[in-house]
C-alpha cells in the first residue's frame, strides 16, 4: 500500500494495464484519477515506491473549474478553504495495447460544438443532436510524456475497450451510448470522424431491427421501435459484441446495447429492471451502480440494496423483444441476488444488508488467485473487497489505515509464470474525504495491492 | 474463560479458532512450526496473554522509502506470521485485530525474527474501535416501512416522492446517498465534530450545519432536502446520539458452529484472508 496524493486531494479510479490482456505494462506505473479535487493524474512507480504527476489540461479556458464550487458552511476540517481546483475532472479510464491512457476528461463548457448539434453533418448528429455534453477525453502517451485533449459530443464517466479498439462510454447525456474508434484516430486524428454515438431503441414492434421509433413522453405504437431514455453508469463490451451498461434509479436496470452493422441508425437495446415488487423473483433488490462482464457474458452488478447481483440473459424465457420485453420486469429468472454480508439497518425489511458496494470487478484472469471469472465488490462498509467464490463471500479487510473505502479497480499480472508474486489486484482509496481516514487531517488517498498467498508463511 | 469471552461475536470467533487451531497441536509441534525468514521478510509469532493469536493483522509501516509505504499480512493458526519481499527499509511494526487493541510499535528492518506480543482489549468498547463501519452505520435506524409513500411536511416529514423504504435507503443512506461519497459509519462520520456540536442547539442542528460543509455541501444539503429534510436530519441525529450515548457497534456474526474448515473459511474473511496487502 503505497501514499500516492496530496492531503486535499480525493482519487476516483486508477488504472494499472489493459483490462483485456493484463499484463500489458507489466511492473509499470500505475495513473490515479483526481475527478473534481485536482487536475493532474497521479502516478504510483512500484519499482521505485515513488509517485509523480501528469499535468492536464483543457481545450477551453473557459472549462467549468470546481474551484468555482462555493462552500456552503467552513468545513471542520480546511475550514473556508476550497481545496479542490479541477477542470478536467477526470473519472476513469483505460488503458491500451500500447500502454497509453484514456480517460474520461472534462476539456470545454458545457456547451457542444456546433457540427454535435442539428443541422451537422456528422452521422449522429443528424440522427440525435447533442447540444450539452460534459467530460470528453484525455490521452496520455508514457513514451512521450504528452497528453492530448480529444472533443466528443456526448460524455465520458467509465471508459472501457471492446475486442476492436473501440471504447465505450457511460454517463450519456441522457439517451444516448457513445463510442470512440481508437484505430480510426490513430490513422486520422480526426475526433469528429473517430466518434459515434446511438439513441437507445427498444425494439418494440418485434420485428428484429431498428425502425422509426416513438419517443419516451409519446404513446407506445406496436408498429414502431421505442426509445428509452436512460443513461449507463458502468459499462462494460460482452464476448459478443454487445455493451452492457448499468442505470441507476429505483429500481434500475441494466441496459444490452447492441451495435448492429452502423451502430449511429441500427443500434438496438434490451432493458431489464432489477425485479422490484415482482412476485416472479424470490428476492428484490434495487439500483444498480458498479457493474462488469465476465467471459461467458453474465453481468455482475452491484445494488443500493445491499446485494452483489447476477444477471444471466441466457436464462430468460419470455420474449427479449416487443412490447412485453419493454416493462423490464419481464426477466426476473435471469437474475440471481446474492445478500452481502453483515447485518442490516433497524428496521430495514426492503433491502438485503447495510453494505454499501459502489463498484465490482469480474477477475476474468485469476489475478487475485481464487480463480477465473471471480466477483469481487468494492465494501465500501467493510473497509476491504467482497469476493465471490463458490457463492459465498470472502472479505479481505484492509485494517490500515482504517476507512479503506474503494471505487474502481482492475488487476495485473507482472509475470505469467511468477505465481502469487507475479499477479495482483489494485484499487485507490477514493473517499472523497480522505481526512475522515484514521490519521485524520494530511491522510493521503492510497493505492492498494492485494495478492493471495498459497499459506500465510509463503514467501 | 478469557476475557475476550466476555464479548461474544467476533471475539468468541477467535477464541474457537484459536481452540481449533490448538486442538491436537503438541507443545512439541508448536516450537518445531519456525517461521523461516529470508533476507527481505519479517517473520515470527504473535502471541498475547492468552497465547498463539490466530487471524490478526501484523502491519509494517515505512516512511523511509520515497513514499510512504505499508504492507500486512495475517497470522496463521498458530499465530505465525511472514511479510515477505519487503524493500529494503526501517520498519515499525504492529499488530492488530479484532478483540485486540493495537500493540506498541517495534522497530524492524528485513530479515529479522520478529516475535510480537498482542493487547487483548481491555473491554468491549476498545475491540469495537476497530470494527469496520459496516458494524456501526448499521446502528442507523431507518423509518419504518408503514411510513411509505411520504406524507410531506405536514405528515411524516418523508417526501411523498419517497414511495417506499428502499427508495429512502437509496436516496439518503446508502450508495446514491450519503456512502456513495463517504464510508459511513467510520469514527469521522458517526462522532460530530466538537467545532460543529459545541455551536449547534442540539445535535439534529448539528448535521443539518455538517452536511452543508466543504465545496459540495450544497449537494449533500439539497439531498436532504430532496426526501425531507428534517426527517432526514433527525435520523442522523438520532444514530449519532446512540453512539456517543454508548450503544455498542452490532457484533460480528459467530462462527462456533461448523468444521473446522468452515470456520477456517470464516477466518480467512475475518482476517483479510491468506492474503498480502502490499
Amino acid at each position: 500500500m503505497w501514499d500516492w496524493a496530496d492531503p486535499k486531494v480525493y482519487l476516483h479510479d486508477a488504472i494499472s494495464t489493459d483490462k483485456r490482456n493484463p499484463t500489458v505494462n507489466a511492473n509499470g506505473p500505475m495513473y490515479g484519477g483526481l475527478e473534481d479535487s485536482g487536475d493532474y493524474l497521479t502516478v504510483l512507480d512500484p519499482a521505485s515506491n515513488s509517485t509523480s504527476q501528469v499535468k492536464l489540461k483543457v481545450r477551453d479556458p473557459e472549462t467549468p473549474s470546481s474551484a468555482n464550487m462555493k462552500l456552503a458552511a467552513p468545513s471542520p476540517f480546511w475550514g473556508n478553504e476550497a481545496i479542490w481546483n479541477s477542470q478536467t475532472s477526470v473519472h476513469s479510464f483505460s488503458m491500451d495495447k500500447q500502454g497509453r491512457v484514456w480517460a474520461a476528461a472534462r476539456v470545454r463548457k458545457p456547451k457542444t460544438p456546433s457540427w454535435c448539434q442539428a443541422g451537422s453533418d456528422q452521422i449522429s448528429a443528424k440522427l440525435f443532436p447533442i447540444n450539452y455534453g460534459d467530460r470528453g477525453l484525455e490521452l496520455y502517451e508514457p513514451k512521450t510524456r504528452e497528453t492530448t485533449t480529444i472533443d466528443t459530443c456526448f460524455t465520458w464517466g467509465h471508459v472501457n475497450f471492446d475486442d476492436k479498439d473501440v471504447l465505450w462510454s457511460s454517463f450519456g447525456p441522457n439517451g444516448v451510448e457513445g463510442w470512440f474508434d481508437t484505430k480510426i484516430w490513430d490513422k486520422t486524428h480526426d475526433e469528429k470522424k473517430a466518434q459515434g454515438w446511438s439513441a437507445f431503441v427498444l425494439d418494440y414492434n418485434g420485428n428484429g431491427k431498428r425502425d422509426a421509433y416513438t419517443e419516451p413522453n409519446q404513446p407506445a405504437d406496436p408498429t414502431k421501435d421505442r426509445r428509452i431514455d436512460v443513461s449507463f453508469y458502468g459499462d462494460s463490451p460482452a464476448p459478443d459484441g454487445s455493451i452492457w451498461g448499468s442505470v441507476m434509479g429505483m429500481p434500475g436496470a441494466l441496459v444490452r446495447f447492441i451495435p448492429g452493422s452502423h451502430p449511429p441508425e441500427t443500434a438496438l437495446a434490451e432493458y431489464y429492471e432489477v425485479p422490484w415488487n415482482n412476485p416472479r423473483a424470490p428476492v428484490q433488490g434495487f439500483s444498480p451502480r458498479g457493474m462488469d462482464v465476465d467471459s461467458k457474458g453474465v453481468v455482475w452488478t452491484v445494488l443500493s440494496s445491499g446485494h452483489l447481483a447476477s444477471f444471466d440473459r441466457s436464462k430468460c424465457k419470455g420474449p427479449l423483444n416487443g412490447p412485453s420485453a419493454a416493462t423490464g420486469q419481464h426477466c426476473p429468472e435471469g437474475w440471481t441476488l446474492y445478500k452481502f454480508p453483515g447485518p442490516n439497518y433497524k428496521g430495514a425489511v426492503e433491502n438485503g444488508s447495510a453494505e454499501s458496494a459502489y463498484y465490482d470487478f469480474v477477475d476474468r484472469f485469476d489475478m487475485l488467485g481464487v480463480g477465473k471469472d471471480v466477483p469481487l465488490a468494492t465494501g465500501n462498509l467493510s473497509e476491504g473487497l467482497l469476493v465471490m467464490v463458490d457463492g459465498k463471500f470472502l472479505t479481505l479487510r484492509v485494517p490500515y489505515p482504517m476507512g479503506y473505502y474503494a471505487k474502481g479497480l482492475d488487476g495485473r499480472i507482472d509475470n505469467p509464470n511468477g505465481g502469487w508474486k507475479g499477479k495482483g489486484i489494485y484499487t485507490p482509496i477514493s473517499t472523497r474525504a480522505p481526512f475522515h481516514m484514521e490519521g485524520g487531517k494530511g491522510t493521503t488517498s492510497k493505492l492498494v495491492k492485494f495478492q493471495m498467498r498459497p499459506d500465510p508463511l509463503a514467501n | 474463560m478469557s476475557k475476550r469471552t466476555l464479548y461474544p461475536g467476533m471475539v468468541v470467533l477467535l477464541v474457537v479458532l484459536l481452540a481449533a487451531a490448538l486442538a491436537g497441536t503438541s507443545t512439541a509441534q508448536i516450537k518445531s512450526a519456525t517461521v523461516r525468514v529470508g533476507i527481505t521478510d519479517l517473520g515470527g509469532v504473535v502471541t498475547s496473554s492468552n497465547g498463539p493469536e490466530a487471524g490478526v493483522w501484523v502491519i509494517a509501516e515505512t516512511t523511509d522509502l520515497p513514499t510512504k509505504f505499508v504492507k500486512i499480512v495475517v497470522t496463521d493458526d498458530q499465530g505465525r506470521y511472514l511479510v515477505p519481499e519487503l524493500p529494503k527499509a526501517n520498519y515499525s511494526v504492529w499488530v492488530r485485530g479484532y478483540g485486540l487493541v493495537d500493540s506498541s510499535k517495534v522497530k524492524a528492518a528485513p530479515g529479522q525474527t520478529l516475535n510480537l506480543k498482542a493487547v487483548v482489549a481491555p473491554d468491549r468498547k476498545s475491540a469495537a474501535e476497530y470494527y469496520p463501519a459496516l458494524y456501526w452505520f448499521s446502528l442507523l435506524q431507518v423509518p419504518p416501512k408503514s411510513d411509505f409513500p411520504g406524507t410531506g411536511p405536514p405528515g411524516n416529514g418523508i417526501a411523498p416522492k419517497i414511495r417506499s423504504q428502499g427508495e429512502w435507503i437509496r436516496d439518503i443512506v446508502n450508495t446514491d446517498g450519503c456512502t456513495g461519497c463517504h464510508q459511513m459509519g467510520d469514527q469521522a462520520t458517526r462522532e460530530i465534530p466538537k467545532s460543529i456540536l459545541s455551536q449547534a442547539a442540539d445535535s439534529k442542528a448539528a448535521w443539518d450545519r455538517r452536511i452543508k460543509a466543504g465545496q459540495v455541501g450544497s449537494w449533500m444539503s439539497a439531498g436532504f432536502d430532496q426526501v425531507g429534510r428534517q426527517r432526514a436530519l433527525a435520523m442522523y441525529a438520532d444514530w449519532s446520539d446512540r453512539v456517543a450515548h454508548g450503544e455498542p457497534a452490532k457484533h460480528r456474526t459467530s462462527t462456533s458452529s461448523g468444521s473446522r474448515a468452515e470456520r477456517r473459511r470464516h477466518y480467512v474473511g475475518l482476517g483479510g484472508s491468506q492474503s498480502l496487502f502490499a
